[in-house]
Parts: structure tokens; sequence; C-alpha cells
């Protein structure tokens, strides 16, 4: 079983590392990726499906961050979810490398179905599988399945509209649809929130 | 067409962000973005930030300890030059000032565990020096224990920390006074023993230091250190 770890910092204290790793910090950033790495791991290796790839991506996502730390505004929001960001674009750009146009055999990345019948066939990993789908669906909240489904799967997976309606064997202006409105009413639900 | 349903250009930000815009798309938005557009670049932080909350919710999943070496080498970080070695050399003696967080675990294991279970060979008159090395993020770890009268170490590997092929990990004793003095190459697993030269020998103290740096492979090639100094642990003594 993977090690599991706990991210080891305050927002505050990971919004200051970030700042001074823009100031050239060596320290800083040492110290902002022990403490968010594992974080970012386990997003990169729902999106790419290996630990190998992850780890690759991982190393790309800091050499990036340690680059770009300038680009971090706090003012629109937490340093954490602005490294996710990072990590996750690096992710997709390789997922579009690998994946021609148009494929949808791609069957190493898990989405969200693909975790539930996971969670099912390996009982030791069932109860944490089950939570994380629990946390994400009350993040989503109250959208028809449909379109909660529509939005897990291009997050997870990048996918533009083509593969999606390919993936989910439904005409493209449906998922188009599906996403749309889901994004909408996701920016009702979430406007409120910083 | 549905009055509700958001028209293309309002979720362009969204969709840009969630990947499901086609390659000519993404290049679009891209350009506006290089182009100044100030308000396409608010609407995509905003949706970065709440559609990032998504993964937030995995759980934690520690990555090897080799992928760091991977990132301070694509960085730069470590590299040495004569301004960098003594930014660092400045930074390592004022760590030393705060280093202090595992002495008294490297004292409790020769007390309570005695040289016998350290496989310690010390004479009753000569002191035992203990540190512990650890990394708290990645759970790497060395003890470290004087014997045969302060003539050698013995390095003990709790949890190995990899590099790369290109880079080893060196252990410096830091005397009260005075430049590192170079120990050896780290294990990175099983128990290794290093002859301490005389110097170093007539530098051990309670006063003393260990420090461990990522140096290319084979050890410093100037005998001081050049890469980062990842650990600085208090040399922790039992009067002999």
């Amino acid at each position: 079983m993977r090690p599991r770890a706990s991210l080891n910092a305050e927002p505050g204290q990971i919004s200051a590392w970030l700042q001074a790793v823009a100031a050239g910090d060596q320290r800083a950033f040492r110290r902002l990726y022990h403490a968010t790495a594992p974080k970012l791991m386990a997003l990169l290796i729902r999106i790419l499906g290996t630990e190998e790839a992850a780890e690759d991506a991982l190393q790309d996502a800091f050499v990036k961050i340690w680059q770009k730390a300038g680009s971090y505004a706090p003012e629109r929001g937490s340093g954490l979810t602005w490294m996710l960001t990072v990590a996750r674009y690096q992710a997709l750009d390789m997922l579009r490398r690998r994946r021609p146009m148009g494929s949808i055999d791609d069957t190493s990345v898990e989405t969200n179905a693909a975790l539930a019948e996971r969670a099912a066939l390996q009982p030791e990993n069932h109860e944490e599988t089950m939570q994380t789908l629990t946390r994400i669906q009350d993040y989503l909240g109250d959208l028809p399945r449909d379109q909660r489904r529509a939005l897990m799967l291009a997050y997870f997976r990048g996918m533009p509209y083509r593969e999606l309606a390919q993936r989910l064997r439904v005409p493209e202006a449906t998922i188009k649809t599906w996403v749309r409105r889901g994004l909408a009413r996701l920016r009702e639900r979430l406007k409120e929130r910083p | 067409m549905n009055d509700h349903e958001p028209q293309p250009e309002d979720t362009r930000a969204a969709e840009y962000v969630l990947g499901t815009l086609d390659a000519e798309q993404r290049v679009a938005v891209d350009m506006a973005l290089q182009a100044g557009d100030a308000s396409l670049a608010r609407e995509i932080a905003w949706w970065e930030q709440r559609l990032g909350q998504l993964g937030l919710e995995l759980e934690p999943v520690a990555p090897p300890a080799h992928v760091w070496s991977r990132i301070a080498l694509g960085t730069g970080i470590g590299r040495s030059s004569a301004s960098g070695r003594r930014r660092r050399s400045r930074r390592l003696w004022q760590g030393l000032a705060t280093a202090a967080s595992l002495a008294a675990v490297a004292l409790a294991l020769v007390l309570l565990l005695g040289p016998d279970r350290l496989r310690v060979d010390r004479e009753a008159d000569s002191p035992v020096y203990a540190s512990v090395i650890r990394d708290e993020p990645t759970g790497a770890g060395w003890l470290v224990t004087t014997a045969d009268r302060g003539d050698r170490l013995e390095v003990t590997a709790l949890r190995g920390y990899p590099t790369d092929a290109d880079h080893s990990l060196q252990l410096w004793l830091l005397p009260e006074a005075g430049n590192p003095i170079p120990l050896g190459l780290m294990p990175q697993a099983g128990r290794h023993q290093m002859g301490l030269p005389p110097e170093a020998a007539d530098a051990l103290s309670a006063a003393a230091k260990l420090a461990v740096s990522l140096e290319p492979a084979g050890g410093s090639p100037t005998g001081q250190p050049t890469g980062e100094v990842l650990w600085v642990e208090p040399l922790t003594g039992q009067p002999g």
C-alpha cells in the first residue's frame, strides 16, 4: 500500500512560502515541496493512472512552480489550489501528448466510475475511496447525475467535448449542454465561497 | 435554446480550466491571455480556485524521495558556485544555532539500548557520541554513533533517501570552530563503518554537529560542501 501523508502547513504558510520562492528562497521551496507534494501526487496519480507518470509530472510541476511562483497572486485564492492547478495542467498536457486526437481507449486513467469499480474490487480501499467520492460529490452538490459525471470526467481526464461524447456515448451537443449547465449551477453554488 | 443555458462565451473560461475546449479553442484563449485580456484572466483564476477544490478532496500520497532530488537538479538548487557556497555556508552556520531537534532521541537510544545493542565498542573511559539524522517528510533517517574509542563511526540507515546516479549524500562533522570535515558517504541501507580522520576524532565533542549535503557522485570534489546542506543535527555525548 502506498504511504499516506497529510498536508502539514497552514494555507497562509503556503502562500508565504510561495512568495519567498518567487524571491529565490531555496529553503522555502524545499519546505513548500515537503508540505504539499503529497497532495499534488494524489491528484496526479488520479489523472495519469500510474505512480511513475505521476512522479514525472510532479517533477515538472515543481520546476514550473519554482519558475513561476511570482505569478501567484494571493488575493486570487489559496496557494495550494494554485499549485494543484499547475500540477493538473502539467498532467493534462502529458495526457494530450500521449492521447491521439479522438482516442478514447486510454484505459490507464482512473475516472470517477473506475474509482467506484476499483473500490468494489478491492475491499481494503473501499472505505477510503468511497469517502473520497462522497467528499467530491458533496462539493459538487445537487447537480444532476449526468452533469456531475460529465464534470468529473472532464476534470480528471481533461477531455474535449468530442471525446467526452464518445466516452459517454451521447451526442456532442448533449455533453456540451450537460457540462455548461453543470458549470452554470456550480457557479451559482460557489460564487459566495472563497 | 433554453434561456437559462449559458452561452459558450460565458463558459469559455470554465471550459478552458476544465479542459473541454479543443486544441484550437485553447490556443485562442492562450492568445487572448497573452494579449492582456484581464477580464478573461480573472475569470480563469476564479474557476481555477473553485474547480481546484476537487483535487483537495483526494487522500495525500507521499512521493518517493528521489523525486525531490530530480527537482533539485531541474531547478539548479544545490548547483555550486562561489557565491552560492558562501550563502549556503552562512545559512548552515546560522542554522546551527537552532538545530537541536533529535539529539535527545539519539542520546536516549544510546542510554536505553546500551552500547552493546548498538554494537558500540567503547572503553569505560571513552565518551560515546550519537546523533539521529532524519528527514521528517519522507521518514528517511540514519543513526550515527562513535565506536572504537572514537576512531570510527557506525552509520545505520533506518530508511534510505535515494538519490540519482549522479549524486551522493555526504556526511560532515562540523567542529565547534573551523571548517566542515568530510566523513564519508551515507549508506542507503544497512550498517556502514567510517574511519574517522585524526582531525575529526579530535573535534568530536558535544558542541560539534553532523551535517549531510547533496554532492556529485562519489563526494565533494573540493573537500568542502558544494551542494545543498540537507540536514544538520547535534551530536550528543554520553560521558565515558
